[in-house]
């Protein structure tokens, strides 16, 4: 029954609206696909790459890629924001592994040990997209409960005292957005999922 | 042993104290468990905020997606290749519309409003021995340049598990891309790029595909025609 209610409230996110115009190649949708998860995909591209015009080219790479393979995302194995960012972290591992054969090609005295992306790495730059998302998603209320525990930091009891909300309905919101943050992240993320 | 409530180890994951909840976790490896997992999340949280308002990506990259996705080439995907599922239904379509004897009206009467255009070329599709038996078909250029299309009509092909896709390929050099591929009716339009030299790319082919999201031709053939004058 609960599940039941979760899918029909899920079917009736825009995004997963969205995500059903663009496996079926619906007009505008990669359009609007790339509009909403773009900044996304650049961002976790840039960030494992060393300069900004490959990060540009995974970026295009990744959009072309799963445009041509629309047709095998399968919304029930995770979000389209998920399966585009795997697309992106895998072009991005890709790029890594080819400069760094390169390297080896031109230094093949020495053995490279096996390249190490920049800081933060794109498993936790893609986590922290995820998250973002979901963040994103969670209703209102909810979502500002969590922010203001996590990016100012504050208790509880502040969060109660800035929102006007009661205690108990404070700790129940960062306890249910919490599970939802970790159950999305096993899902869709990385370091804490697959 | 009886557990912290499970709305404090959240509180103590996002790193309010609680000695109690956190002495709790030193002999239990449950609660402690899930105070970890609840700690990498709220990790994750804090961090998230820098990713919260992330800029567009410039202008250019949009333009080359958009350029790479319409132009044809060997890993491009017909824009309009339906899914299974709308597959078996306009299969199951045209066969209700041939029963009403309306799928050739249709189809003809699709092809006259377009005022006569010029043939500019045509081939006849030749079955390959692994072609059924009867099967063939005739292709047809109409108009040039960016009004250019490939009008295609087929016989003789079975309903499929899969589809027929339509290639255009240069016999010299064994390039080819893919152009589209058949619908039910036997009968299609295919938009031609205003780029495509048809004298090099004169080769049509019709293959069968599976469902199998490998773009490259299945290297299974059933008809081809060359293109003349």
């Amino acid at each position: 029954m609960a599940t039941r209610r979760m899918s029909a409230a899920e079917s009736a996110h825009p995004d997963v609206e969205l995500a059903e115009a663009f496996r079926c190649g619906g007009p505008d949708s990669l359009r609007r696909v790339y509009d909403r998860y773009g900044p996304a995909v650049l961002h976790l591209a840039a960030r494992g790459l060393a300069t900004r015009a490959d990060a540009e080219d995974v970026t295009q790479a990744t959009f072309v890629a799963a445009w041509q393979g629309r047709e095998t995302f399968d919304p029930e194995r995770g979000s389209l924001l998920g399966w585009l960012l795997a697309i992106a972290r895998r072009k991005v591992i890709d790029r890594i592994r080819v400069a760094s054969r390169e390297h080896r090609v031109a230094d093949r005295l020495r053995s490279l040990p096996e390249p190490t992306p920049v800081e933060p790495g794109p498993e936790r730059v893609l986590d922290r997209l995820v998250v973002a998302d979901e963040l994103g998603r969670l209703p209102a209320e909810q979502r500002r409960v969590l922010e203001l525990a996590f990016y100012d930091d504050l208790t509880h009891q502040q969060v109660a005292a800035v929102t006007g909300l009661p205690l108990g309905t404070v700790k129940s919101h960062l306890r249910r957005g919490m599970l939802r943050l970790r159950k999305r992240l096993e899902v869709d993320g990385v370091a804490s999922g697959s | 042993m009886s557990h912290p409530d499970p709305e404090r180890l959240v509180l103590l994951a996002l790193g309010e104290p609680d000695d109690a909840a956190a002495g709790h976790l030193a002999s239990c490896a449950h609660c402690a468990a899930e105070v970890a997992s609840l700690r990498a999340v709220a990790d994750i949280g804090a961090e998230s905020q820098e990713v919260r308002d992330l800029p567009a990506p410039p202008a250019s990259v949009w333009a080359r997606i958009e350029a790479a996705v319409e132009r044809p080439s060997t890993v491009d995907v017909p824009i309009l290749r339906p899914r299974r599922r709308e597959w078996l239904r306009l299969a199951v379509t045209a066969v209700a519309a041939t029963a009403l004897g309306v799928a050739g009206t249709l189809g003809v009467g699709a092809l006259r409003k377009e005022a006569a255009p010029t043939v500019v070329a045509r081939a006849t599709l030749e079955a390959f021995p692994n072609a059924p038996v009867g099967a063939g078909g005739e292709a047809r250029v109409l108009g040039s340049g960016d009004g250019a299309r490939l009008h295609l009509h087929v016989t003789g092909l079975p309903l499929s598990t899969g589809y027929y896709e339509v290639w255009l390929i240069d016999p010299v050099t064994m390039r080819m891309f893919s152009i589209g591929h058949l619908t039910d009716s036997g009968d299609v339009l295919l938009p031609l790029n205003s780029t495509v030299d048809l004298r090099q790319y004169r080769v049509v082919d019709v293959s069968a595909e599976e469902y199998d999201n490998v773009q490259t031709h299945s290297g299974r053939s059933l008809l081809r025609g060359t293109l003349t004058n």
